[in-house]
């Protein structure tokens, strides 16, 4: 009987482990720590943005909040790349480099999720510390950054860890337009090397080593604030 | 046991604050939320020094009367004065209530407010909770705010405790540090809504002994609470309310052991006999 000899396949890790590879995982690690880290920081200021108009129950300013926030959540990011990539500039005329587009797009993407996480973190706190800091004669300003603020991002910090693994993982979306992060290098390797096993086994784990300090980050923070 | 010097020291500040006013004047206030009135015409005159003590049944609108007169609540009828000072006008226009409200930030200073919930802030120390306050409205330096603030707390018995969080303390502790932060803004009136009712049974007593010691300086005060005792021997004053309104006004003896209204004495009753 012939059985399916061919699962001996044989593991060649010099695919990996040669100073080529090595050059190309450098840029793109470079490009990918890059773009989650600018989406990260972009997003998180316009999620902010998003949640306090959403907090001011005001007509105009909370529909718009809504509608970004529902849209962007509900469409795969994959998507959105897209078509920032292609459609926004047939639209509006602005062309964006592959590199920006990524960054445009995840950083809405990310915005819509922190906005739901901001404005839940907030929207905990009870009315009471609302209350005492108006009794106390405290500013609109001061209670909201020195006593809502505070506990609220303190409330929102798992979540917003969540949300950073997640934009390191859809870094790699930025692939299909050709942004040279470690996804991409990993595909033009494997088309030349015709080693696809060893490379993407090589991609996963490296993603791994990024995100799971982050979770450890994330859990140190959490312990060190666990005051509230 | 004389009054020690500190309490000498309150009482001078407190005499004739407001110019012969009284400290808190009610006129006609009506508050309702959407369809259901809360405080149904209350005329109510404190004067500056007196404890007055309300109780009453949940739901008679005893705390919304204290959240109106603390400006956390709009009223929709009557008038509020602090002081002789329009502090609320429910018949007042939009662009006059703007007016008010930005006239009221000395106001606003002059009433301090005690809740049954604490309301401290959890991600702050003792000691930060009340010099915050302290730096930040009554715009000391943060040196000397931090200084008032362990004076005060060392004052309430809590000066081993300064740099604890409020989740560290027990329940009797984190109410006198919110007593210690509201007062550490020199209010000339306060307001304390039932702020033993969440306590322990043990950690009751402490909070009114601070409770007694600040109304034998002369501070005004306006105390929502089911301690009869404290009632009795440290309040002017007792008002029963029911429904939204004043049902019965007289000193704590007759009110308490003599009540002439029906309302006041069904309620006394079901308080004392438990």
């Amino acid at each position: 009987m012939n059985i399916l000899a061919s699962n001996a396949y044989r593991w060649n890790w010099d695919a990996v482990f040669n100073h080529d590879v090595a050059h190309l995982a450098l840029v793109g690690l470079k490009y990918t720590v890059m773009v989650t880290a600018l989406s990260f920081l972009i997003g998180s200021a316009l999620g902010l943005l998003a949640a306090g108009l959403r907090l001011t129950h005001k007509p105009p300013f909370t529909q718009i909040a809504y509608i970004y926030v529902d849209f962007f959540r509900t469409t795969p990011a994959l998507v959105q790349l897209i078509w920032v990539f292609y459609v926004l500039p047939v639209l509006f005329g602005v062309t964006f480099s592959p590199f920006m587009s990524g960054v445009v797009a995840l950083s809405l993407n990310a915005g819509a999720f922190f906005a739901e996480v901001f404005r839940g973190g907030i929207e905990t706190i009870p009315q009471g510390q609302w209350d005492a800091a108006n009794v106390l004669g405290y500013t609109r300003r001061s209670t909201i950054v020195r006593i809502i603020l505070p506990q609220g991002l303190r409330q929102a910090l798992p979540a917003t860890a969540s949300i950073f693994i997640g934009l390191l993982k859809d870094s790699s979306l930025c692939s299909v337009i050709a942004v040279h992060e470690l996804t991409y290098q990993t595909q033009t390797l494997a088309a030349q090397t015709f080693r696809p096993l060893e490379l993407y086994t090589a991609l996963a784990v490296a993603y791994f080593l990024l995100t799971y300090p982050l979770s450890l980050t994330s859990s140190w923070l959490e312990r060190r604030f666990r005051v509230l | 046991m004389g009054d020690s010097e500190a309490t000498q020291a309150d009482r001078s500040e407190r005499v004739n604050v407001f110019g012969g006013a009284k400290a808190i004047e009610i006129v006609g206030v009506r508050k309702s939320f959407d369809e259901k009135v809360v405080l149904d015409g209350i005329d109510l005159a404190v004067s500056e020094g007196e404890v007055l003590v309300l109780i009453g049944p949940s739901g008679s609108g005893k705390s919304t009367l204290l959240r109106c007169i603390a400006r956390l609540l709009p009223i929709n009828a009557g008038k509020v004065q602090i002081g002789g000072q329009v502090s609320q006008d429910g018949a007042a226009s939009w662009w006059r209530r703007m007016e008010i409200t930005r006239s009221s930030r000395a106001l606003r200073q002059q009433v301090g407010m005690v809740f049954q919930q604490f309301n401290l802030f959890p991600h702050k120390t003792a000691r930060q909770n009340v010099a915050m306050g302290l730096h930040l409205v009554r715009h000391l330096s943060k040196d000397e705010a931090d200084k008032s603030a362990v004076e005060l707390l060392t004052r309430m018995g809590l000066g081993e405790h300064l740099d604890q969080y409020p989740g560290e303390l027990s329940g009797g502790q984190q109410q006198r540090v919110a007593i210690a932060r509201a007062l550490a803004l020199r209010p000339h009136v306060m307001l304390f809504d039932e702020v033993t009712s969440a306590l322990d049974p043990e950690l009751v007593g402490e909070v009114l002994s601070v409770m007694r010691e600040l109304a034998e300086s002369g501070m005004t005060m306006l105390v929502v609470t089911h301690e009869m005792g404290f009632a009795r021997d440290v309040a002017d004053r007792v008002i029963m309310m029911d429904a939204g309104t004043i049902v019965e006004d007289g000193s704590p003896t007759s009110l308490l052991t003599r009540p002439t209204h029906a309302r006041t004495q069904q309620f006394l009753q079901r308080v004392v006999n438990r």
